[in-house]
């Protein structure tokens, strides 16, 4: 059984985007009330007529929403695991219940606050007495030696990526200054003042080879989308965007990727998403050359360049000549990708940005718009198992 | 131990689990040993209870004296955490094994600049006693 086209994304939404702190004391379901509001006034639909939701990642409680929203009735409500990884396979599942009958209009929705309960920065590590559960005795494995966040563990395999291929630091300059660049076309784009290779050059080192313009953002803010049929989409108020095909998943020797750093072969030198490359573009029935525009999950520079490999693109390898050629620049590039700026200089709310800017690609009013974009492809949180990826067209 | 902590020993206070625990038991007494198969001899890391390869729960630890190479590594150099403040910058580097085949071991490496770190390198074991529960497996230069 295909999805293919059967479901759409008619509706999307935002809050204003925030700095870390800069929301204040707003809650997180606050922030997906105001974004989910602004998502079904684009697609000219009523509360009243949202029946599912579908999320990822944590800080949501589908019951306390749908009271606070008024939905009249939830009739499918789901979560998908995998941290950032989880986003696209979010939309994912909603076409799935949509397709299958289980909802009519499923919200997909996520906020995020950059200090979370407590004052606990994201991304700042727990020490033994504070740790989740679920982080459990692996973290062991890690914590004793240093290794607390994510950034260190992407510099590990961007230095492993050095070694292997040859990419050098200034291509991972090459995916800041690009990004930065898409950013300051962007009036909601938090960071748009343009920089150069020697800017990045110049930024502090984090956790060598990576360096502060390497890192996302930390930042605040929410994002909603509404998926439903094709046919119900038609008469809606805005261009259909097909959701033409997902894959979520991972190879099963993944493991716990950037925790574990068990990853076979040439896979530790990949974003992860190789496997699902191959489902999605077969779900489709389409290849990297049809794609039109990439929105490519960027909390880290090198990732970039590594699911430009995963995806076809270019061969594995050559993902950093591919980026200094000027391969990703909206205007000029063989593939335009981050169009919006990306979680490197738009805002990092782990991942429904990168969707909604292929809608705006494909509905024609991105800032950075590419002519006549029909096909775009979205990604998810590399790293983690699962992540997962879209196909959209218009 | 002849080099100073590269890390606090707030972070060597360990959770371990059934699987986990004969790790730092044996690291203890000064040995690194891994999990691995007894029914196939795959090796696994971190430990668990099922071997992925043929899903016996059969387990033996065996012991490798901790000869490795750097497989990648990084220094780091902005503190995460304020328990490390005073610690940076430290290297954290993969370690492989060739009697330890198809896993690795994430700790550091130590009496080492990091200008002269290189991938492939060839280390050793270095224990570094936290407290007198906590021994912990880091790595030093080969001699």
């Amino acid at each position: 059984m295909s999805l293919r086209d059967k479901t759409c994304i008619v509706g999307i939404g935002t809050t204003p985007f925030f700095r870390r702190g800069g929301s204040g004391t707003r809650t997180e379901i606050d922030l997906m009330c105001e974004a989910t509001l602004n998502a079904v006034a684009d697609a000219g639909l009523s509360v009243d007529d949202i029946d599912g939701f579908s999320f990822y990642h944590n800080g949501f409680d589908a019951g306390r929403l749908s009271s606070v929203l008024g939905i009249p009735e939830l009739r499918w409500s789901s979560v998908v695991s995998g941290g950032g990884g989880g986003s696209q396979g979010a939309i994912a599942n909603a076409a799935a219940a949509v397709a299958a009958g289980y909802a009519d209009v499923v919200l997909c929705v996520k906020a995020l606050k950059a200090t979370g309960p407590g004052g606990r920065r994201i991304g700042r590590p727990r020490l033994r007495d504070q740790r989740e559960p679920a982080g459990g005795p692996d973290l062991d494995f890690n914590y004793p030696f240093g290794l607390m966040s994510p950034g260190q563990s992407f510099a590990m395999m961007a230095r492993r990526h050095m070694h292997q291929y040859g990419t050098t630091t200034r291509q991972f300059g090459e995916v800041a200054v690009t990004t930065r660049l898409h950013a300051s076309r962007n009036p909601a784009a938090l960071h748009r003042t343009p920089i150069t290779l020697a800017d990045h050059d110049a930024s502090r080192v984090i956790a060598d080879p990576l360096r502060l313009l390497d890192f996302c953002l930390e930042t605040e803010g929410g994002t909603a989308l509404i998926v439903t049929s094709a046919e119900r989409a038609r008469s809606l108020r805005q261009t259909p965007v097909h959701i033409r095909a997902a894959a979520q998943g991972g190879s099963g020797a993944w493991g716990q990727g950037i925790y574990t750093h068990q990853m076979p072969g040439d896979e530790y030198t990949s974003s992860g998403h190789r496997p699902l490359a191959a489902r999605l573009y077969s779900a489709a029935g389409l290849g990297p050359e049809d794609i039109d525009v990439a929105e490519m999950y960027d909390h880290f520079s090198p990732l970039v360049i590594m699911q430009l490999e995963d995806y076809g693109f270019c061969a594995v390898g050559e993902g950093g000549p591919f980026v200094e050629d000027g391969g990703t620049r909206w205007d000029t590039g063989r593939l335009p990708v981050n169009t919006h700026g990306g979680n490197l200089s738009e805002v990092y709310l782990l991942g429904f940005t990168h969707t909604i800017e292929a809608v705006r690609q494909l509905r024609g009013t991105s800032t950075s718009q590419v002519q006549d974009a029909e096909v775009a492809l979205v990604t998810s949180g590399p790293g983690v198992n699962p992540t997962s990826a879209l196909i959209l067209r218009r | 131990m002849t080099f100073p902590s590269p890390l606090p020993a707030e972070l060597a206070v360990l959770l371990t689990d059934d699987d986990a625990a004969p790790f730092w038991e044996m690291t203890r007494q000064r040995r690194l040993c891994f999990q691995q198969c007894s029914d196939c001899g795959t090796f696994r890391q971190p430990p668990g209870p099922l071997c992925p390869n043929c899903r016996s729960r059969a387990t033996t630890w065996t012991e490798t004296p901790g000869a490795g190479t750097v497989f990648t590594f990084t220094t780091v150099v902005h503190p995460v955490h304020p328990a490390v403040v005073d610690f940076v910058p430290y290297l954290v580097a993969l370690i492989e094994f060739p009697d330890v085949p198809g896993i690795r071991l994430v700790s550091n490496l130590v009496e080492v600049e990091p200008g002269a770190v290189s991938i492939g390198m060839s280390v050793e074991v270095a224990w570094d006693e936290m407290s007198d529960e906590v021994v912990i497996p880091r790595f030093r230069p080969a001699a």
